[in-house]
C-alpha cells in the first residue's frame, strides 16, 4: 500500500509538472488542463492510499512526505533531462 | 503587496539567514543523521550481534543486575528495539549517609548484548553523539548551547516566512530549474529545496522550538506551578512511591509482565524501571516506547514487583502535555517505519541543502556587484571562507568521527571522548585550511576529501571487519548494510559536487567599467 501511495504521488507530480508552463511542451499527450486536474485528483488518491497504509494519524504525515518526494523526483527528472 | 514590503522582507531574509546560517547548517546535518541514531549506534559497535529476542535481553539484564546491584534503590532497563544490538541498564545505589548522589556515573551502568550477557563493545557514543550535538552542541554548557540552538531556530523560522514573501512566483516557478545560468541557477536550486520540502521545514523548525518550550517561554508554567516538583508530576506522572520494607522477596519474572503491559498499552515498551528490587515492596514501571506512538510523552503502567499484578496506570495526559508530546514526536520521527524514516531523512537532506545553497547564494549574488572581483572586500572573503569551513568542513568532521570510531585503539582510555575530540580537532585543521587556501581550490579539495572518506568507510568495513557489506547483505542485516550503502551514496554525491565545482569555469561576464581588467578566474567560487 505504501508502494501504491508512492506511485500515485510520483504520477501526480509528474502530471502537475508537465502541466506547468516550463515543461508542458515536452509531452504531447493529454491536454495540459486535464493534466493539472488529473494531478490534483492523484494527490487526493495519494492521501487515501497513505491513510490505508499508515492509518489516519501517520497517514497524513506519510502522505505529505510522499508528495514532497514525488515533487522532488519530478523536479529533478524533468530539469536534469532538459536539453 | 507593495514593493517596499517585499524588499524589506528580502533584506531580513538575507541577514537572518546569514547570521546564524552556519550554526543552523551544523544543527540540520547532525539532526538529519539522528533519524538513523539507532542504526549508527549499531554500526559503531560492529562486534555486537543484532537483537533476536527482546525478552531474552531483558531477562539477561535482570540476571546481571541481580548479581551486580541486588540491593540498589532502583534499576533502569532499556528494552531494545529491532534496530539495536542490546539495551543499556543503569542502577541507582542506596544512598549512603553523607554522600552526594552522583548522576550518570560510569560504574553504575552497563550494556546488555543480544545474548543476554554484559556486552563488551568498544567505548563509543555512536549515533547518540550526533543526536545530542543537534541541540546540546559540545564543549559548552548545555544551557548556553540550547539557547544558541533556539535562537538559530527562531532565525530559521524568520528566514522561512520572509523567504516565502520574497519568493515572488512560488507556484509558477515550482518546477523550474534554469541550469548553467549562474546566480539564477543557485536561486532556483535554493528555492526548490525550500519550496518542495516546505511542509517539512515549517514543521521541523516550529516543533524544534516546541521541544525547548519550557526553557524559551516559561511564563505559563511559572504562573501555574509554584513547585517544580508538581509540574514534573503533571508532565511525567509516576506511580506513588513505596517504602522499602527490608523483607527480601524474589522479583517476579519480567517476561510475562512485559507481555501484559504491551497488550494493555497497545504498543512496544521502551524502558522498565524496578524500584526496591529484591524487596517485598518491589515495584515495576513500564513506559511505552516512542517508536510505537506519535506523542513523545509516553504513558506508563506500574506492577507489583512480587506478585506481578497491575497496581497503577498513568492518567491520560492533559491537553497541553499531549500537544507538546505530539509535536516533539513529530519532530523526532521515532514512530516512523522505514519508509517514513527515509522520507524524514530525505527532507533533512533537502533542508541541509537549502541552508547551504542559501549561504553560497549570499556570495554568488554579491560577487556580480563587486567593484573589483579579483580583490573582494574583507567581509565578502570572510563569508566565502566560512562557507567552505562549515558547509564542506562539518560533514567531513562527522565522517572523521566515524573513522575515529573505527581506527582509535580499542583499549584507549576515555575512548568515546577521544572519538569526539578527533572529530573536532580534524574539523579545526580543515577550517584553518579553508581560511588560508583560496575558496575555489578549497571547495574542490574538501568536497573530494569528504567523498573519499565516505566511500572508503564501507571498503574499510569490508576488509577489516566481519561486518562488511558482503556479509551484511547476505545475512539480510539491512540496518548495517543500509548504513554502508548510504555512505557510498552520500560519498558519490559529494564526489559529483567536487567534480562539478572543479570543472566549473565562469563564463565571460558583463563587466562593470571599473573591473574591466583581467580577472583571476582561479579565485572564483562555484556559481553553478
Amino acid at each position: 500500500m505504501i508502494l501504491l501511495a508512492l506511485l500515485l504521488a510520483l504520477t501526480a507530480f509528474a502530471l502537475l509538472a508537465l502541466a506547468s508552463d516550463r515543461h508542458r511542451n515536452r509531452w504531447q499527450g493529454i491536454d495540459p488542463r486535464w493534466r493539472r486536474r488529473g494531478g490534483w485528483t492523484l494527490i487526493v488518491a495519494t492521501f487515501v492510499a497513505a491513510f490505508a497504509a499508515w492509518g489516519p494519524v501517520y497517514g497524513a504525515i506519510g502522505g505529505t512526505g510522499l508528495l514532497m518526494l514525488g515533487a522532488g523526483a519530478s523536479f529533478l527528472a524533468l530539469n536534469l533531462t532538459r536539453p | 503587496m507593495s514593493k517596499g514590503f517585499r524588499q524589506s522582507q528580502s533584506t531580513l531574509h538575507t541577514w537572518s539567514g546569514l547570521l546564524l546560517g552556519w550554526l543552523l547548517f551544523a544543527i540540520f546535518v547532525a539532526g538529519t543523521s539522528a533519524y538513523w541514531r539507532e542504526a549508527i549506534n549499531r554500526w559503531a559497535r560492529p562486534e555486537l550481534a543484532p537483537v533476536a529476542s527482546r525478552e531474552h535481553v531483558v531477562e539477561g539484564a535482570v540476571a546481571f543486575l541481580n548479581r551486580r546491584a541486588p540491593d540498589a534503590q532502583s534499576w533502569f532497563i532499556t528494552v531494545p528495539g529491532a534496530e539495536s544490538a542490546g539495551g543499556d541498564v543503569f542502577w541507582v545505589p542506596q544512598a549512603k549517609p553523607g554522600e552526594e548522589r552522583r548522576r550518570g556515573h560510569r560504574d553504575t551502568r552497563a550494556f546488555i548484548g543480544s545474548d543476554g550477557q554484559e556486552g563488551t563493545a568498544r567505548d563509543t557514543r555512536g549515533g547518540d553523539f550526533f543526536y545530542r550535538f543537534h541541540f546540546d552542541l559540545h564543549y559548552m554548557p548545555v544551557f548556553w548551547a540550547r539557547w544558541l540552538v533556539s535562537i538559530a531556530a527562531m532565525f530559521m523560522l524568520v528566514a522561512i516566512f520572509t523567504g516565502i514573501v520574497t519568493h515572488k512566483k512560488i507556484f509558477r516557478d515550482f518546477f523550474t530549474l534554469r541550469r548553467g545560468k549562474g546566480q539564477r541557477s543557485w536561486l532556483d536550486g535554493h528555492n526548490a529545496t525550500a519550496v518542495l520540502a516546505l511542509p517539512f521545514h515549517l514543521m521541523i523548525t516550529y516543533t524544534g522550538l516546541v521541544t525547548l518550550i519550557a526553557m524559551l517561554m516559561p511564563w505559563a508554567i511559572v504562573a501555574n506551578y509554584e513547585d517544580p516538583a508538581k509540574l514534573y508530576a503533571a508532565v511525567f506522572p509516576e506511580a506513588p512511591a513505596v517504602e522499602r520494607t527490608e523483607r527480601p522477596a524474589p522479583l517476579t519474572p519480567l517476561g510475562p509482565v512485559l507481555r501484559d503491559a504491551e497488550r494493555r498499552l497497545g504498543g512496544a515498551v521502551g524502558y522498565i524501571t524496578v524500584f526496591n528490587p529484591g524487596d517485598a515492596a518491589a515495584r515495576i514501571t513500564l513506559t511505552q516506547s516512542g517508536t510505537s506512538m506519535l506523542s513523545a510523552r509516553a504513558p506508563a503502567l506500574a506492577y507489583d514487583g512480587v506478585t506481578g499484578r497491575l497496581v497503577w496506570r498513568a492518567p491520560p495526559p492533559g491537553g497541553a502535555v499531549e500537544t507538546q508530546g505530539v509535536m516533539v514526536g513529530l519532530h523526532a520521527g521515532r514512530f516512523g517505519d522505514y519508509p517514513m524514516r527515509w522520507l524524514y531523512f530525505l527532507c533533512g537532506i533537502a533542508g541541509s541543502l537549502m541552508v547551504a545553497s542559501g549561504l553560497v547564494l549570499w556570495t554568488v549574488k554579491r560577487r556580480e556587484r563587486l567593484p573589483d572581483p579579483a580583490r573582494p572586500h574583507f567581509g565578502f572573503r570572510v563569508v566565502e571562507r566560512l562557507n567552505v569551513g562549515f558547509i564542506a568542513g562539518f560533514p567531513i568532521a562527522m565522517t572523521l568521527y566515524l573513522w575515529a570510531n573505527r581506527l582509535l585503539p580499542l583499549d584507549m582510555a576515555a575512548r568515546a571522548d577521544g572519538e569526539i575530540n578527533a572529530m573536532f580537532a580534524g574539523w579545526g585543521v580543515l577550517f584553518l585550511y579553508a581560511l588560508l587556501r583560496g575558496p575555489a581550490r578549497a571547495w574542490v579539495e574538501l568536497l573530494a576529501l569528504q567523498a573519499v572518506l565516505l566511500i572508503a568507510l564501507p571498503i574499510y568495513n569490508l576488509i577489516a571487519l566481519p561486518t562488511g557489506l558482503a556479509t551484511t547483505i547476505a545475512r539480510g542485516d539491512w540496518v548495517l548494510a543500509g548504513a554502508d550503502l548510504t555512505f557510498l551514496a552520500l560519498g558519490t554525491g559529494f564526489g559529483f559536487a567536487a567534480w562539478r565545482v572543479h570543472r566549473f569555469r565562469p563564463k565571460a561576464r558583463r563587466r562593470t567599467a571599473r573591473a574591466a581588467s583581467a580577472v583571476d578566474t582561479a579565485n572564483w567560487a562555484p556559481a553553478e
